[in-house]
């Protein structure tokens, strides 16, 4: 009886264990699952991008967001433009629509120059270290001691007025905080035994960089990639509004607010809409960005 | 403690010299030629040569960049703007103190509400409050500041009608700007401090002091507050040097003749030395910012004050 | 009894409601203490020994911690029912607790002697004006065996040992009629741990104090303590007068193994013989007695049935093994 009882003193809890060991992406999701608000701004931004993808299907871009209508101009909200129409009497709740397109297809854009600019300076600088880390970070150091804006905007008006030429300005501007990033995550790495075991099979260094070190630094970058993408709509949209960025009558949010500023004493619904569309779309994607965070890592919930 | 404000002094010098040189580059290879911009498109091609070389426009590269960075280390001479023909420093100076007004109204409408909200948040967690000002937080991250801005106008201004719609010629006008400048800023200081605020709540010595039994006001506003200090300075400080550099949009919103105007004024009219200017004197002031940040630190946290001092420093 | 009741629990349930699970940290515990006396609390980590100090001061984590059961009496009051504003009176003037980590438990950015004072500044009656307080300071710096010359020093600039000394010193300067000490020297050296003993020891039999001495180290309870309760999955699962816990013929099996895991020099042993196994997981325990798992003396009853109280005298032991035998005599 005695024997019995000790087999049974093992560990009373094996079979929770098992159940709690489940695959990490899976893991990632059902944390993030449990996150409403995270999952909420999820679910936003998909539709976001469901409208944004899916708007020429419904709308005619000549037609519908560019050609102006005098007559029509300066109509309130009403059933039949619920936005109402701006001074060229276009209706801006098609606008908007195709706006969605615009502002995050930028958007999007900036980061990926921002974080393929960045993920190849950091990871060469944290990876190669030594002079050529010296000098790739002194150069980020100077570029980050100048006031964001400031330098987004003597680069927006070094580049010129095109939209590839905006999204290259802008990320340029954004690459040396996500350097840096990239930077730490491939630090932290760089001396974890299964790097130094690929290397003594003498796997090239691009190798290791591409196939070891960034998936497994990947984590801490979509959550920077996700903010990023909202920040950046803010600073396109920004550029825009003072006149640097997307001109009209590409119906880019910031562009939209540049051209009502004239007229929004008299009137003021034209502000309305656009504004929060950008608030819409980047609330989502902070959510989606702090839930991420938190997901993946979970102890640095508070 | 003199010996680390010198070094970083010292320090400032490499980085400015960098920022000068990464701009000029941008600006020497930008389309659009100053000279042209100045004079118009009706100008004879020998009128904007005239004036490009009166300008020194013509110089290589390298020539030009040494000019106007010797011209500085020699005579402290920021050189002329190409628009006005005014030195660099009347210019700025003429403009810094509209924009020194809306950081300054910024900050500290940010600083005071962000640290007050952000210890309610925290003491209050998971309260109705705390989920209000999470919300309000958030909302406020999301907002382009300059939609904030013409929301603003729109309600104070034109509905209500008790804040003028833009200039800079009274207090009232600043009112708006700095709300408006502050928002973000009050997001990321409620944020921080609300964290802050919950991490050293669970410390042991917080504890302590309860087992004590402090009245629960000065176990917040005394230890608890007093060592979640540290991030929240340092916020603020970064907060006050960007704000300085981060305006440049609502100046535009509101009319405000600040250095952002200038900036951009500027920039359009590839007016390369007031470009250069502006952005110098930002960085620069930011960093003496961030400097003053580390100094309060040695006073707020007597074991950073204990690096800076010498033994015999402290006995005496 | 000549002596007075100081500290009575009764049947205290304390839980833990986590993001996952509810964790049952104490459960139906009782305890209580004469003034002047010593109690040693003893048991694995986990045991709930020091979420107990913290429910006796109403300190447990806001919202996270709640009493769900039982009453704690302090001198006749109870403690579960008074307002915040009583209790925070009762805080630090009458009941004061030592802290696991000294470390820790003083605030960096203060003078050792300002937090000193602040325990007189909110409750003193005796201690008053700003020269008053002062001379407190140091007269309980001196006390605890540090120059009075160091009270304006701050943490930082104390090493371990003497961190805990200015703790103690802290928790003393009220004369409160309870200390509960929590482990007071585990985070210390061993030389440092005897002093600090010793001082408690001294400054115990000088002030009068009761003690609530936590700990895991049963040689200390020996030298320091007159009554003992071994606490197991957030219970008292054996607990009296030292001589019986010490002396005596029938322990429960967990304090047998207690005293089997610890060296013993004058006794020629082979190995040490841990107690096998672990704690129960307090969000999930065991049906039946809670050491079931781990007894090597388990009956089939243990699994199903929680143990009765036995007493012999004032030795209460919480298992089936003898509630058996008294059957089977009786």
């Amino acid at each position: 009886m005695m024997a019995k009882s000790k087999n049974i003193a093992v560990s009373p809890n094996e079979e929770t264990h098992e159940v709690k060991r489940r695959g990490q992406i899976a893991q990632i999701w059902f944390r993030f699952r449990k996150n409403k608000m995270a999952f909420a701004g999820l679910i936003i931004f998909g539709l976001l991008v469901l409208v944004a993808a899916t708007a020429p299907l419904y709308l005619n871009f000549e037609r519908d967001v560019i050609q102006q209508n005098i007559m029509d101009r300066f109509q309130g909200p009403s059933a039949e433009h619920i936005f109402g129409t701006d001074q060229f009497g276009r209706d801006i709740f098609k606008r908007v629509l195709w706006g969605a397109r615009v502002s995050m297809s930028v958007g999007i854009g900036v980061v990926v120059v921002s974080l393929g600019g960045g993920a190849i300076l950091g990871s060469i600088s944290g990876y190669f270290g030594g002079m050529l880390d010296n000098v790739i970070m002194r150069i980020c150091d100077m570029f980050l001691a100048i006031p964001g804006t400031l330098l987004a905007i003597a680069l927006v008006s070094a580049f010129g007025n095109s939209i590839p030429n905006l999204m290259l300005a802008l990320g340029i501007s954004t690459m040396p905080k996500m350097s840096r990033i990239v930077r730490s995550s491939v630090l932290t790495l760089k001396n974890q035994e299964f790097i130094e075991a690929a290397r003594s099979c003498g796997t090239s260094n691009a190798r290791i960089i591409i196939r070891h070190i960034l998936p497994n630094a990947i984590g801490p970058i979509i959550v920077e990639g996700t903010l990023s993408v909202a920040r950046s709509i803010i600073s396109v949209a920004s550029m825009s509004f003072i006149g640097l960025g997307i001109q009209p009558p590409n119906p880019e949010w910031g562009a939209m607010l540049s051209e009502a500023k004239t007229q929004m004493i008299n009137y003021p619904y034209l502000v309305y809409a656009p504004g929060i569309s950008i608030v819409l779309t980047v609330m989502s994607l902070t959510l989606i960005g702090d839930g991420l965070r938190d997901a993946l890592d979970p102890k640095m919930k508070n | 403690m003199y010996r680390m404000i010198i070094k970083r002094l010292i320090m400032l010098i490499p980085v400015l010299l960098g920022i000068s040189f990464i701009l000029f580059t941008i600006m020497y290879f930008t389309p659009g030629d100053a000279a042209r911009l100045l004079l118009g498109d009706s100008a004879s091609e020998e009128a904007v040569e005239a004036l490009r070389e009166q300008l020194g426009l013509n110089g290589g590269f390298f020539e030009r960049y040494f000019d106007y960075i010797g011209n500085i280390i020699l005579h402290g001479d920021f050189g002329i703007s190409y628009r006005t023909r005014n030195p660099v420093f009347t210019e700025v100076f003429t403009r810094f103190h509209y924009t020194l007004r809306l950081a300054l109204t910024a900050i500290i409408i940010s600083s005071v509400l962000g640290v007050l909200f952000g210890i309610l948040s925290a003491v209050r967690q998971y309260s109705i409050a705390d989920n209000v000002i999470t919300a309000v937080t958030l909302f406020l991250t999301s907002m382009p500041d300059f939609w904030l801005g013409m929301m603003l106008i729109i309600i104070f201004a034109v509905n209500l009608k008790v804040l003028p719609i833009s200039g800079a010629s009274s207090w009232e006008c600043f009112i708006l700007p700095g709300f408006t400048a502050a928002a973000n800023y009050l997001a990321n200081t409620i944020r921080m401090t609300r964290s802050s605020m919950l991490e050293t709540i669970r410390m042991d010595y917080v504890r302590t002091a309860r087992a004590k039994g402090v009245p629960e006001k000065k176990v917040i506003f005394g230890h608890t507050l007093k060592n979640a200090l540290m991030p929240i300075v340092t916020l603020v400080g970064v907060n006050m040097g960007w704000q300085l550099g981060g305006t440049i949009i609502i100046e535009q919103v509101f009319g405000i003749p600040g250095i952002g105007s200038l900036m951009i004024q500027s920039i359009r009219m590839k007016d390369t030395p007031v470009v250069i200017g502006c952005i110098m004197f930002i960085a620069f002031l930011s960093s003496l910012i961030n400097l003053a940040t580390d100094i309060i630190y040695a006073y707020i946290d007597p074991r950073i004050r204990a690096q800076y001092v010498t033994k015999k420093a402290v006995k005496a | 009894m000549a002596n007075e009741k100081l500290l009575e629990i009764k049947d205290l349930h304390v839980v833990y409601h986590t993001d996952e699970d509810d964790v049952y940290a104490v459960n139906d515990l009782t305890l209580s203490l004469d003034k002047g006396q010593t109690l040693g609390l003893v048991g694995e980590t986990g045991a709930g020994k020091t979420t107990t100090c913290l429910s006796i001061l109403r300190l447990l984590p806001d919202k996270i911690g709640e009493v769900t059961g039982g009453s704690i009496r302090f001198n006749g009051k109870d403690i579960l029912g008074i307002s915040e504003e009583e209790m925070r009176d009762i805080r630090g003037q009458e009941i004061a607790m030592i802290f696991q980590d000294p470390m820790s438990s003083l605030n960096p950015v203060y003078t050792v002697g300002y937090q000193i004072a602040e325990a007189l500044k909110y409750h003193s009656t005796e201690y008053k004006t700003e020269q008053e307080i002062e001379k407190r300071v140091e007269e309980m710096l001196a006390l605890v065996g540090i120059t009075p010359e160091r009270k304006n020093d701050y943490p930082h600039q104390f090493s371990g040992g003497m961190k805990q000394r200015v703790v103690i010193a802290m928790a003393l300067a009220c004369d409160p009629k309870l200390l509960l000490a929590d482990e007071p020297t585990t985070a210390l050296d061993v030389t440092i741990q005897a002093q600090v003993l010793k001082l408690i020891n001294e400054l115990k039999d000088k002030l009068k104090t009761a003690v609530v001495l936590v700990t895991h180290d049963l040689g200390i309870v020996a030298e320091t303590c007159d009554s003992v309760a071994v606490m197991y999955a957030g219970t008292v699962i054996e607990g009296g007068p030292i001589e019986t816990i010490f002396g005596g013929e029938n322990h429960h099996p967990y304090t047998v193994g207690l005293f089997g895991s610890i060296p013993n020099l004058k006794v020629k042993t082979k190995r040490l013989s841990p107690i096998e196994g672990l704690m129960p997981d307090p969000a999930d325990l065991p049906k039946g007695c809670a050491f079931s798992p781990r007894c090597p003396k388990c009956m089939d009853i243990c699994r199903t049935t929680e143990p009765p109280k036995v007493f012999e005298g004032e030795h209460m032991i919480k298992c089936h093994l003898f509630n058996m035998n008294k059957e089977v005599e009786a």
